[in-house]
């Protein structure tokens, strides 16, 4: 990883010294002395009565069967948490509300323990039973979980005694765990028994926030849970302004109107950096935006010429001139922080080992083709897709470019492969889970279209074993490697033309510290606080 | 005139009805499926399937249709696919929001339009006129994107004399306004100024300066007045385009208005709220009408309502 674009901790340590005008509230600055939960990650800086931060949209729903994006289970894990923390490097997952955990030996039964003496907001004990009643619910079919499949493999749920649960599945699943510590939170039972249906109006959770007020298109109110069992939260009151429009994060940043700005356009990094009242952190993404390749159509069918147009693109030109920066060079099918990450060499920027290739797999006069794409849905996307088209006119490919409306686009990519059309198309693939199986089992010949939107229709069969057999294995590390086989092969047969990995860009009032954020865009705020 | 109001509320659901069925029908007929953008990429078909038929998606359009219906008589629009919150209470929740932009960019444009029209039709020939019509065509074409941003800029960031974004007070509402108001005030002036002109010339305006009335009479009392039908009909078409087309302005303030969350319907295929938006906006424009109609009768005592 780039020094940029260093760790986990998105706004720590800081620079300056601050100027402070909180004093006033009359709040001390915490005590050393850490929570002795987590003793690693005590707040350092100051106190802070009111955090103002504004994200993007796509909060639709604070319950989370029923959130949208990634974005809102961020926002709704604010509130009621996950089980698990994360390790935004490693993936790993980390002590939370599970303390430790255990997978029996036939690969079918987890055994989850939970800390003690953790309460909901309205004091309903957080226990075994709590955490059935909120998987149960998920996947229950009359819940109509958006993502209820994520725990399909989910046989049964039992609370063995008050803190201790087992999971037992329906075949052997690695990435369990991840799949369940993504759209998942643990609310009152109390509270939905009682609200039923109207429980999204008013979500309790053991989170480190209280659902204070939730106004959709505008902003989230949150207040400090004080009892949180990860040490008082360092803000009294967060106000998440949800805010569309990149530039009007931006405004209200520079106005004062927001102490943290999740998401902003490249072009205006530099001039905040420059700006001695801010900082500007990037982090690497889960999302990589690349060209999926339809493996079974026409001259794309030769490897050698995906291999081809992979060596015809210049990535170090596209970060610099197009991403201006603010991305890193795709260098797998899934990303930094995520579990199974193994970098590959790839393919350099070779013009004429190209059109070397070109030449052996019989297409020296070029061919062309189409590649999909919905304008607008990525950042620079109609730009990326200008470029490349430049660079493979070099080597005497013609790329034709095909937008689509969103759900049009998405219709005609999920066709079955008798009735698709697509050649090639510009995607953002993102292992929101934090493990690697999300994106790489697609790569499965079975989970062609309409199954996923992997309308590269890839087709190995080493690959389709090795992809069953990482979803077995047990030890971590074996699962590790044959994830990097995986993804091995997959640079190898050019089934993407491999493009980049667009960074999270973050910025905030200089003294703010303590904002971490993960690559799947979930974040935390408990331990915000301001530098003295 | 009672009599043609109570005929032409009568009127207003059928049409209203009408717009829905095919609001309803397009939806069902463009490219997409709202099933597939909510359970995500790569959902095994079973849950996909599952979901389909639990919303009732994988039943004919009719029979959707009757349901729907159905349900709508009860006052119940359904639930949005996308957030599962009732679509009444979408609306509702924003509706107030769109109404209070639009409303006060209305009252800017027929404020300053029709002024500005009225003295650079009276000032015709002058350089008052030249400037009027100039800044008239500069609001027309400017875009709305763009003087949003240029205004926070100025009087958020800089001046700091209003909030950049959200809602709230008063002063939450003049920036967004006067963004929304631009084009529409440059319509309105326009339209005054030509209508103000044709009157200017007619016979009784000649005789009211003849009997000697000062200026500003013959203009506010006679011309102005005169010149109005054609002003007020365009008014009311724009107050419906500004409905529905006030998204820009919305997603730069970041106000959560009407038009944002039908954009965002129609991408996400969230089909309940379209049809939620659709009706509630037609209803709105066709009352609208309505008014503008009656309204004829007030200005012009001429017109006859038959």
């Amino acid at each position: 990883m780039r020094a940029r674009h260093s760790p986990r901790r998105v706004l720590t340590a800081l620079l300056g010294p601050a100027v402070l005008s909180l004093v006033v509230s009359g709040m001390l600055p915490l005590a050393h002395s850490a929570p002795a939960t987590s003793p690693a990650s005590a707040p350092s800086g100051q106190r802070i009565p009111h955090l103002t931060i504004a994200i993007g949209s796509g909060v639709e729903n604070l319950d989370l069967p029923h959130t949208a994006t990634v974005r809102n289970v961020a926002v709704a894990n604010l509130v009621t948490e996950e089980l698990f923390r994360i390790n935004p490097k490693t993936g790993d997952l980390l002590p939370g509300l599970v303390e430790s955990w255990e997978l029996s030996a036939d690969g079918l039964t987890y055994t989850l323990r939970l800390r003690r003496g953790v309460k909901f907001h309205d004091g309903t004990p957080f226990n075994a039973e709590s955490v059935k009643f909120n998987i149960l619910r998920f996947i229950a079919p009359e819940t109509r979980a958006r993502f209820g499949w994520l725990l399909a493999e989910v046989k049964d749920v039992e609370a063995a005694d008050e803190h201790t649960v087992r999971i037992t599945l329906k075949q052997p699943y690695a990435p369990f765990l991840a799949n369940l510590n993504y759209r998942t939170g643990m609310g009152s039972p109390t509270q939905m028994r009682r609200l039923g249906r109207d429980y999204a109006r008013h979500p309790i959770g053991t989170g480190p926030f209280r659902f204070v007020e939730f106004k959709k298109d505008a902003h989230v109110r949150l207040e400090a849970n004080r009892d949180y069992w990860g040490g008082r939260p360092t803000a009294d009151r967060v106000t998440l302004l949800l805010v569309a429009e990149e530039a009007t994060r931006v405004a209200l940043l520079e106005a004062g109107q927001a102490d943290i700005i999740v998401e902003f356009p490249p072009v205006d990094r530099q001039r905040l950096e420059r700006d001695a009242r801010f900082r500007v952190e990037m982090s690497p993404s889960t999302s990589v935006t690349v060209i999926d390749l339809n493996t079974q159509w026409g001259p794309l069918r030769d490897r050698r010429v995906r291999q081809a147009l992979n060596h015809a693109v210049n990535r170090q030109e596209i970060l610099t001139h197009v991403m201006l920066g603010a991305a890193l060079e795709a260098k797998s099918v899934i990303t930094p922080g995520v579990f199974g990450y193994a970098p590959q060499q790839g393919y350099a920027h070779d013009p004429n080992r190209a059109r070397q290739l070109l030449v052996e797999a019989g297409q020296g006069n070029g061919f062309a083709f189409k590649v999909t794409y919905r304008p607008g849905r990525y950042l620079n996307d109609a730009q990326l897709l200008e470029t490349v088209q430049g660079y493979l006119s070099r080597v005497g490919v013609k790329m034709e470019l095909n937008p689509m409306e969103g759900a049009a686009y998405n219709k005609a990519i999920e066709a079955p492969f008798e009735q698709n059309r697509t050649q090639a198309a510009l995607i953002g693939r993102g292992a929101g889970t934090l493990d690697g199986d999300l994106t790489i089992s697609r790569f499965h010949s079975k989970r062609w279209p309409p199954a996923t939107t992997f309308v590269t229709f890839y087709k190995n069969g080493r690959v389709d074993s090795l992809i069953e057999e990482q979803g077995r294995v047990r030890d971590p590390r074996r699962r590790f490697a044959i994830l990097a086989e995986i993804q091995r092969l997959l640079m190898w047969d050019a089934v993407w033309i491999y493009l980049v990995n667009p960074s999270h860009l973050v910025a905030a009032k200089r003294q703010i510290q303590g904002f971490e954020m993960f690559p799947n865009e979930k974040f935390l705020l408990h331990q915000v606080t301001l530098a003295r | 005139m009672l009599i043609y109001v109570a005929r032409r509320l009568v009127v207003l659901l059928p049409t209203a009805l009408g717009v829905l069925v095919l609001a309803f029908v397009i939806l069902r007929i463009i490219p997409g499926d709202p099933v597939s953008l909510l359970v995500g990429e790569g959902a095994p078909p079973e849950h996909a399937a599952r979901m389909r038929r639990q919303l009732g998606l994988d039943q004919p359009v009719h029979v959707q249709f009757v349901r729907f219906a159905a349900a709508a008589l009860r006052l119940d629009l359904g639930r949005s696919l996308n957030s599962n919150n009732p679509v009444t209470e979408e609306i509702f929740s924003r509706y107030p929001h769109t109404l209070e932009l639009v409303g006060a960019a209305t009252v800017i444009a027929v404020a300053a339009g029709t002024a500005a029209g009225a003295v650079s039709a009276v000032r015709a020939g002058t350089a008052a006129e030249s400037v009027v019509m100039i800044l008239a065509l500069v609001g027309l074409c400017t875009p709305h994107f763009w003087l949003g941003l240029m205004l926070i800029v100025l009087f958020a960031i800089k001046l700091n004399w209003f909030p950049v974004a959200g809602v709230g007070g008063v002063a939450y509402l003049v920036l967004p306004a006067l963004t929304l108001s631009t084009s529409f005030l440059g319509i309105m002036a326009r339209q005054t100024r030509s209508a103000v002109l044709d009157v200017l010339a007619e016979d009784y305006v000649r005789t009211a300066r003849a009997k000697g009335l000062a200026e500003w009479t013959v203009v506010s009392r006679h011309a102005l007045r005169n010149a109005l039908i054609p002003v007020v009909t365009i008014m009311g078409l724009q107050v419906g385009r500004l409905l529905g087309g006030s998204v820009v302005t919305e997603v730069v303030f970041n106000r959560p208005g009407l038009g944002r969350l039908v954009v965002q319907a129609v991408g996400q295929r969230d089909y309940p709220v379209v049809q939620g938006v659709v009706f509630f906006v037609a209803l709105t424009v066709l009352l609208i009408n309505l008014v503008v109609d009656v309204s004829y009768g007030l200005i012009n005592p001429r017109v006859r309502y038959a």
